[in-house]
């Protein structure tokens, strides 16, 4: 891992058109700010396994769901078709 | 109305996020509803059901489209859960899956936004 020091109001370049600048320091908190294209993800680690965790109780909870399910028509609507390339309601 | 649909072959190339080993799916409809299944063919522990984000949250393709992160024809589905007691049904905004059926390729995105939340919780009858 790349260790840098920065003072606030100094940047650090990530790629061509990545920069993280140092805003500012409050105590023991860093104040980014990221100047990035819009296709390129910025997001806190933790949100990430957050996501992850999230999936993996998706996964554990389905057996519960659908029990939830079964004496309801949830999010009233028509059953869905697999969406097809040929469906062009898809988006 | 209750439709049986053939299951559609999905692939994550990246995987599913932090899981990145999840990369073969089946997609299909589940009965008497608006939901969705998607099951890996990595693990077959992984399995969970899906809504069409628009659904929990409307509006979510389209904005999601103008900030640059979904395409024309791309479909956007959330991750849906258990949690609680009573359990409730919550919808996983902040890791939503976007589908390219022409392509059968998929991916998921994690929004760093408050108005994605990761446990969004999702409207029941009764």
């Amino acid at each position: 891992m790349l260790v840098l020091t920065r003072r606030a109001g100094q940047a650090i370049r990530v790629g061509p058109n990545v920069e993280v600048r140092v805003v500012r320091i409050e105590g023991d908190r860093v104040v980014l700010g990221i100047a990035a294209p819009r296709h390129v993800a910025v997001v806190r680690s933790e949100l990430v396994d957050e996501v992850s965790g999230e999936v993996r109780e998706a996964a554990d909870t389905r057996a519960k769901l659908r029990v939830m399910l079964k004496p309801m028509h949830a999010l009233d609507g028509p059953a869905p078709e697999t969406p097809s390339p040929d469906d062009p309601g898809v988006a | 109305m209750s439709q049986s649909v053939p299951a559609a072959e999905i692939v994550f190339p990246d995987g599913l996020v932090g899981l990145p080993a999840l990369v073969h799916h089946h997609l299909s409809a589940v009965p008497e509803t608006a939901l969705y299944e998607i099951a890996s063919d990595d693990d077959p522990t992984m399995a969970f059901i899906a809504a069409s984000a628009d659904s929990v949250k409307p509006g979510t393709t389209d904005l999601l489209r103008e900030r640059g992160l979904v395409n024309e024809g791309e479909w956007v589905l959330a991750i849906l859960a258990v949690h609680g007691e009573p359990p409730a049904i919550t919808a996983n905004l902040a890791g939503p899956l976007v589908l390219d059926m022409n392509s059968a390729t998929a991916r998921q995105l994690v929004l760093e936004d408050p108005e994605f939340p990761l446990q969004a919780p999702v409207a029941q009858p009764g």
